[in-house]
């Protein structure tokens, strides 16, 4: 059987019968696990960040790897069918080209889908879901994908209402970094906010890049963080003379989380609560 | 030091041709301090943010906290200037102690490993002691250079070869591989510190606030006062372990003295900046070429060209990409090929 893969033109993984033993990397299983898929072992970055993870639980799971770090001996003697993670038609994003080669001869690789956009993330890792072998057409999903819907439409109201402009970020000691033109910017953007931030880099890493000095020139009146949680622990001068940062308007996203209807209906739902106790400070 | 005060140690250390010296000395101070200046001052007036000098001015003299060109002043640029001032001048007057302690005109902060002792310790104290805040990182990485020294001091003196500059320069070149490795271990298994430290060992200016920078400023001055009253006694050092000790001078009291002057500055500057390459051998070697080999001239101009260098790096990183580069990149960046052009341009300045 052949997986053709939704976003990657011409990708096609061949299998010999239905791949059942699997080896996820943790973002892939941030995702799939909302499907009911259950790896035999675990590898790769943010396995215990709750914003990659959700409510996952991986107390029982084995781990062949941590980090950019992959034991492909304790990898083989698993036996995988097929190995899952960010990347593409190489190999996973964060190994060398001959740790690939290894990782390859011992199961295939199935990179994660990257749509640009949310929707068409979800809808492709629902694709490699039912692939795997996962019911995707559940009433728990079925809900999660209305629930999704709901709260695109309660976050549209309440952006419209409230004029406010949203910066995505991700703030460093040496630069503050952004996400214009990240998939979620690029959802909020349709569902009527206006994204402030340096224009993304044409390549290379997508982040933009703004220095300390010139962060108040972009006029946000609400900066999601990523990874923000009530213990988030970054300060600097110039940070917390931002007006959104002064009048506590802070909220959370992610780049990498779980690709699923429940995680983005849940975070839209936090969002909205955030916009809608917001003013306008910048 | 008492023991250097001697009559014979004096007509070594400034004999006649090298007192005339010492108004071209003075003279060539000149230019160097106002080279110094412009730097700072570039320091002040260009950054990402384009602010006209006369603004700049304005808001020194009548700062408004809300105001965004006041704040990108008074919590940006004043104590990015004021930490190039200080981690510069630490820094160029550490490699020169370096560099006279061991006789080596080569070292630098890190190759006695008190770089890698300040990043092992700063590391330690993100991996596991929950240390999320700056000012914190400061006094971890201090005591990890001070630390540093005093072992690299005890290897190097603890049998009967003490003294001897290569083996001090060597134990400190293997105790630093050996803690940077410590580090790269805690920090391949732990993401989330590696992200935290990225700015920081990259050695960077940004970010720093300017309480957390003067609070090494008593570190730094103690440090380069140490510097500054050692100088007579690494001179006679430099004759060599034979000629000071029959001069009355005790060597390993003053490379003892020295190392706690090292640690004092380089672990002050590299607690405020991170680890920044390049200055400590950079500018204690330009300041050789200018004044030979005469410690409290070295020192006196090292003071100068380290934050001059430092202050055109860090301005230069400002402007040269959107987004800023670290300071300590730049300074690897331009500093390596300088070095390569004097050391061919001209005579390599001995120790």
């Amino acid at each position: 059987m052949t997986f053709v893969h939704p976003t990657i033109d011409g990708l096609e993984i061949g299998f010999d019968e239905q791949p059942e033993r699997l080896v996820m990397d943790c973002y892939a299983y941030g995702s799939l696990h909302e499907y009911g898929l259950e790896p035999d072992a675990l590898f790769g970055f943010e396995c215990d960040s709750p914003f990659v993870m959700g409510d996952a639980d991986i107390s029982d799971i084995p781990t062949v790897g941590k980090d950019g770090e992959i034991n492909v001996e304790k990898l083989a003697e698993l036996r995988p069918d097929a190995v899952i993670g960010q990347g593409d038609a190489d190999g996973w994003s964060w190994f060398d080209d001959d740790v690939n080669a290894q990782v390859t001869r011992v199961a295939g690789f199935i990179p994660l889908p990257s749509a640009d956009d949310i929707d068409g993330r979800i809808s492709a890792t629902r694709e490699l879901a039912a692939f795997l072998g996962a019911d995707v057409d559940t009433d728990r999903i079925q809900q999660d994908d209305a629930d999704l819907e709901t709260a695109k439409q309660a976050f549209q109201d309440a952006i419209g209402d409230a004029d406010l402009r949203i910066m995505l970020a991700s703030p460093a000691k040496e630069m503050l970094y952004t996400g214009v033109g990240f998939a979620q910017a690029n959802l909020l953007e349709e569902l009527g906010a206006t994204i402030v931030g340096p224009d993304a880099p044409e390549t290379g890493n997508p982040w933009g890049q703004v220095a300390w000095e010139d962060a108040s020139s972009y006029d946000a009146d609400l900066i999601l963080v990523e990874s923000y949680s009530d213990d988030y622990a970054f300060t600097a001068d110039l940070w917390e003379a931002l007006p959104a940062v002064e009048a506590d308007q802070v909220g959370t996203w992610s780049s990498k989380g779980a690709m699923t209807s429940r995680t983005y209906a849940d975070w839209l739902t936090g969002l909205t609560l955030l916009v809608e106790s917001s003013r306008a400070v910048a | 030091m008492p023991s250097t005060r001697s009559a014979a140690a004096r007509t070594a250390i400034a004999p006649a041709p090298e007192r005339s010296r010492a108004p071209r000395r003075w003279i060539a101070l000149v230019p160097l301090t106002a080279l110094c200046a412009l730097a700072l001052t570039a320091s002040m007036l260009v950054g990402s943010r384009d602010i006209p000098p006369a603004e700049v001015l304005h808001v020194l003299l009548h700062p408004d906290p809300d105001d965004a060109v006041s704040q990108t002043v008074w919590l940006s640029r004043v104590p990015r200037t004021v930490l190039v001032l200080l981690a510069g001048a630490a820094l160029g007057v550490a490699g020169g102690l370096m560099q006279a302690v061991t006789r080596n005109p080569m070292t630098d902060p890190g190759i006695l490993g008190v770089n890698a002792g300040a990043s092992l310790a700063v590391v330690t104290g993100l991996a596991f002691f929950d240390m999320t805040d700056i000012s914190q990182y400061m006094w971890w990485s201090f005591a990890g250079a001070m630390v540093t020294s005093v072992i690299v001091f005890a290897i190097g003196n603890s049998t009967a070869a003490r003294g001897n500059p290569v083996r001090m320069t060597l134990s400190g070149v293997a105790l630093g591989a050996v803690l940077s490795g410590f580090s790269s271990a805690v920090l391949l298994t732990n993401s989330q510190v590696l992200e935290r430290m990225r700015g920081w060992s990259a050695g960077t200016t940004a970010s720093q606030p300017l309480d957390a920078t003067l609070t090494i400023a008593p570190l730094v001055v103690a440090g380069l006062v140490i510097a500054a009253i050692s100088t007579r006694s690494l001179d006679v050092l430099s004759l060599g372990e034979a000629a000071a000790v029959a001069m009355g001078a005790s060597p390993n009291r003053i490379r003892l003295i020295a190392l706690v002057a090292i640690a004092l500055l380089a672990g002050g500057a590299t607690a405020a900046a991170g680890p920044i390459g390049f200055l400590g051998l950079l500018a204690p070697h330009i300041a050789r070429m200018v004044v030979s080999p005469h410690q409290g001239w070295i020192t006196a101009y090292s003071v100068l060209i380290a934050p001059c260098v430092l202050g055109f790096a860090d301005v230069l990183g400002r402007v040269i990409t959107t987004g800023e580069v670290p300071v300590g990149v730049v300074t690897a960046f331009i500093g390596a090929p300088v070095l390569i052009y004097m050391v061919r341009r001209f005579r390599v300045a001995e120790v």
